[in-house]
């Protein structure tokens, strides 16, 4: 059976115009899959800050590369298959069954899979060093010169696309042996009408979008489930809306052309929009599913970079030094709450155990607070466990013998006095405090921010006061923080909170209620590694899968430039001999190209628009404030994007050209 | 000075990679007065495409001139054969060549459009195109809904909606039944005593009989021509095939 590989080459050469970017797509997909592989082993990158649970992410995003692998090459194979079903119908009908169709796929099948896997494979190699080199510096690690070839990615990658290709032959079969040769030889376009503009699935695409929108838009960063809640809900109807109006919008809206005679019967859009009216139901789900990927690619680069970007203001706020031990203290059995005064001393003590430089410790009161404009009834919350209101604040309240030790200033105040500051987002706007005490005070304004306040979301005043002994039967919590410069290891720091624990164990006296100690020993370096493995990895795998989806992109876009130009062929040789100018076929296939290639783009900034301020939300939630790195990252994300987007247009518009010209 | 002259014209068409030389047209001289209808015989692959291609400035000729109306051809460089096809010459093609993508009124506007027309001006244009051919009532109906008479017919519409100087047509009865043909050609022969410029090229002797003249082209040269004067439909119909009997047999005309 020489015949089935020799039709198998040849079929492939004929249709170099299909393959040649398909087998050079899938060894992208392979070279990607084999350096997530190589990397998620690498011992450099195990080396770095927090390189473990790094090469953890890793090693789980393989899978979904794979995923994605599959699916993009599911897609593009189909419009292959599709554009060939009329050669497979010729087969046919020139007497080979379908079985023998199929005994020349998998010989085709068997060939792409072979010089995909060795192109993929090489460039792989190649280039695993590159990415490897450029993820460790992402990580702050440090780079060694070195090459390796990684046998778990060639075996994995050897085995994974094996799978995949066998799934993608499967579907080529099904595909073939479901179609009869009359209709295989016929597949292009039989006479059809354009599609009628369907209104009830325009509006509720329009209906859907719109209550997402609302959704996300009204999400408020004091509860904090449902920052994230309505984000998922808004997801689902986003997609079908999306759905949804490119499919019967888009009819629509030529439709809307069709009737404006004026604009209708001009030369630059009579074609296209006549052409559009034809193909955008056919095309809007391509359309619709390449908008869709790049919101979700846009999402994902802009949040994950601009946290990325605000680790260090976000550790400089929660960690004033390099370790940071936080108390909270109570009565054993709840029958007393404890004083400041009691929190103060452990405080001290704590600190008297530590050697460390720039030591500062201080207590404080926490409580929730509803109002405005100065005037707050205090509620009974607990700032750490309770859903807040929209009016609701925590106040810290601190001593002014405490803030006088910490600052060494020597500040008085009179009984009715109070200094305050302004730790989140919103400045405190009034002159005067009162919490329904009964007292009133007048507020002076400072710039203090009490080390390690914690980050709220919600607004956060620090108020210095003579005496705050009479808040503390209201308080939802007296905290105490011991902080400290020193490099520590993990060890070192449990085993100092160890000793710390020890220490006020021995102190408990027999028939007195002990205390109830719960310190948290957190270290700035921990933390670092910490949050840098988790961003360096989504940023990694952001960039990976924004590359493959360009990638992928990139193909459909060709792929539907070249069936769409093989429609049109005859259309524009007739047009030409009734005397379109070349001028006048180059403004119609620019002005219809631009318009299916920008839909896309312009759907998804909205959308991404729209869902940066669900980002903005989490980031408060996670302590970050920086809303200009925010429109910065976006911004940057939304042009580079928008560049290399266009770059693809350019790339893919002219195969289209050529062919409708005849070239 | 006739209305379309053509002088010595030569076509050889070229291969791509330069190799085989294909000799279209040899040597074809011709004149065309205006309001003339004109058939073109000839078998298969003696050239009658090709010489309808140049008339058409859709093709540069190898050597020779022509020269329509006063304008030559050959003096219009590449980008101005577009629209001069559009605003002088109009089209009947046998496959119709209709675009799927339009209604039957615009594709009968859509050379109108494209010369730039404004919409209100030119729809009672198409109206009154749509009446003379007898396909008012098929305007909003896209080409697959229609017969392929009717098609043709809107073809017709389309090639007469800009009064061109001179409708060429290449096989137009070629996919249409008899009775189709007939009323297509008796369209044509109406349009014609209208004074319309007719260049048809067509394999059926019926259709030719309705022509005022007749060219008979082989092996890339007119061979022969034969004036239909004042003999009936019937009697042109027995000369025309007598001549093509001739031409197949290789006999000499006397
Ligand atoms: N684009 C081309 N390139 C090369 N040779 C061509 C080309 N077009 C036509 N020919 C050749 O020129 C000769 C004349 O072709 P033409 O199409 O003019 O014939 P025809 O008289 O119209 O035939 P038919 O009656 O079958 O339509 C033929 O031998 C043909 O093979
Ligand atoms: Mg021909």
């Amino acid at each position: 059976m020489r015949l089935y590989p020799r039709l198998a080459v040849n079929s492939i050469k004929s249709n170099r115009q299909l393959y040649f970017p398909y087998i050079l797509m899938s060894s992208g997909i392979i070279a990607i899959f084999y350096i997530m592989a190589a990397l998620s082993e690498s011992e450099e990158i195990k080396a770095c800050k927090g390189g473990h649970s790094l090469v953890t992410l890793l090693g789980y995003s393989i899978y979904i590369i794979a995923f994605f692998a599959l699916l993009f090459m599911f897609f593009t194979n189909s419009f292959v298959i599709k554009r060939r079903t009329k050669e497979f119908g010729l087969y046919n009908i020139l007497g080979m069954n379908k079985k023998n169709i199929a005994g020349i796929m998998v010989w085709e099948t068997l060939i792409m899979y072979a010089s995909s896997l060795a192109a993929g494979l090489v460039m792989g190699i190649l280039f695993s060093e590159l990415a490897q080199a450029g993820l460790v510096k992402l990580a702050q690690g440090t780079n060694r010169l070195g090459f390796s070839i990684s046998l778990f990615g060639v075996k994995y990658a050897v085995l994974v696309f094996a799978g995949i290709f066998f799934l993608i032959f499967l579907n080529s079969v099904r595909v073939v042996s479901f179609s009869n040769p009359a209709q295989m030889i016929r597949a292009e376009n039989l006479g059809e009408k354009p599609p009628r503009a369907n209104y009830v699935i325009g509006i509720l695409g329009l209906v859907l979008i719109a209550a997402a929108y609302v959704l996300v838009l009204t999400i408020n960063n004091r509860d904090s489930n449902m920052v994230i809640l309505n984000f998922v809900w808004a997801v689902f109807p986003v997609i079908a809306g999306t759905y949804f109006i490119f499919i019967a919008g888009s009819v629509l809206l030529c439709k809307i052309m069709q009737k404006n005679g004026n604009y209708y019967y001009n030369k630059k859009h009579f074609v296209s929009v006549a052409n559009m009216a034809f193909r955008m139901k056919r095309s809007g789900a391509g359309l619709a599913t390449i908008a869709i990927l790049t919101t979700m690619v846009l999402i994902m680069l802009t949040s994950t970079i601009c946290f990325y970007s605000q680790i260090q203001s976000v550790l400089d706020s929660d960690f004033p030094r390099q370790n940071v031990f936080v108390g909270t203290f109570g009565i054993e059995d709840d029958s007393r709450k404890i004083t400041l005064a009691e929190a103060e001393d452990l405080a001290e003590r704590t600190s008297s155990l530590i050697d460390g430089e720039d030591l500062v410790w201080y207590s404080k009161i926490n409580f929730v607070a509803n109002g405005a404009n100065g005037e707050y009834k205090i509620t009974g919350k607990n700032e750490r466990h309770d859903a807040f209101d929209k009016n609701d604040s925590v106040f810290s309240l601190i001593p002014l013998s405490t803030y006088n030790r910490i600052t060494g200033n020597n500040i008085s105040l009179a009984d009715d006095e109070v200094l305050l500051s302004s730790l989140s987002l919103n400045k405190f706007k009034s002159d005067s405090l009162s919490f329904g005490d009964g007292r009133d005070y007048k507020v002076k304004p400072i710039e203090f921010d009490l080390y390690s306040h914690g980050r709220y979301y919600i607004d956060n005043y620090l108020v210095v006061m003579n005496d705050v002994s009479s808040y503390e039967a209201s308080a939802s919590g007296i905290t105490s923080f011991v902080m400290f410069n020193k490099d520590m290891s993990d060890k070192e720091i449990s085993a100092l909170g160890k000793k710390i624990y020890n220490e006020f164990k021995s102190d408990e006296k027999e028939g007195e209620t002990p205390y109830r100690l719960n310190f948290e020993c957190d270290s700035r370096d921990v933390m670092e590694e910490e949050f840098i493995s988790i961003y360096t990895g989504l940023i990694f795998l952001g960039i990976v899968l924004t590359i493959l989806f360009l990638a992928a992109t990139i193909l459909l876009m060709y792929y539907r430039q070249i069936s769409e130009g093989h429609e049109d062929y005859g259309k524009y040789r007739i047009l030409k001999n009734i005397g379109m100018t070349a001028k006048d076929i180059r403004t119609t296939v620019d002005s219809m190209t631009l318009i299916t290639f920008l839909s896309p783009l312009v759907a998804a900034i909205v959308h991404t628009s729209v869902a940066m301020y669900f980002v903005y939300q989490f980031m408060i939630l996670q302590g970050m404030f920086d809303i200009r790195s925010l429109f910065l990252t976006a911004a940057t994300v939304y042009l580079a994007f928008t560049v290399v987007y266009f770059i693809c247009y350019k790339l893919t518009s002219r195969s289209y050209l050529k062919i409708v010209n005849g070239i | 000075m006739s209305y379309l002259e053509v002088q010595n014209l030569k076509k050889i068409y070229t291969t791509r990679f330069g190799g085989n030389k294909v000799q279209a047209l040899t040597n074809v001289s011709f004149n065309v007065e205006q309001g003339e209808f004109v058939a073109i015989m000839g078998e298969s692959g003696s050239g009658k495409t090709t010489l309808l291609n140049l008339v058409a400035a859709l093709d540069k000729a190898t050597e020779g001139s022509i020269v329509l109306d006063g304008t030559d051809l050959a003096a219009i460089g590449d980008s101005k054969a577009a629209s001069f096809r559009r605003d002088n010459l109009g089209f009947v093609f046998q496959e119709f060549n209709l675009l799927d993508t339009f209604t039957v009124e615009d594709n009968i506007l859509l050379p109108l459009v494209l010369q730039g027309k404004k919409a209100s001006d030119i729809k009672p244009k198409a109206k009154e195109v749509a009446n003379r051919l007898g396909i008012a009532d098929l305007l909003g109906k896209y080409p697959f809904e229609i017969s392929g008479g009717q098609k043709q017919r809107a073809a017709c519409a389309r090639a007469l909606i800009t009064d061109p100087k001179i409708i060429l047509a290449d096989e137009p009865t070629g996919a249409l039944d008899s009775r189709s043909s007939d009323e297509l050609l008796n369209q044509f022969a109406s349009i014609n005593a209208q004074g319309q410029t007719i260049l048809m090229v067509t394999h059926s002797v019926k259709a030719a009989s309705r022509a005022s003249r007749v060219l008979f082209i082989k092996d890339g040269v007119i061979f022969h021509q034969l004036y239909k004067g004042e003999s009936s439909d019937t009697a042109f119909y027995q000369k025309i095939s007598d001549t093509l009997t001739m031409l197949t047999t290789g006999g000499d005309i006397a």
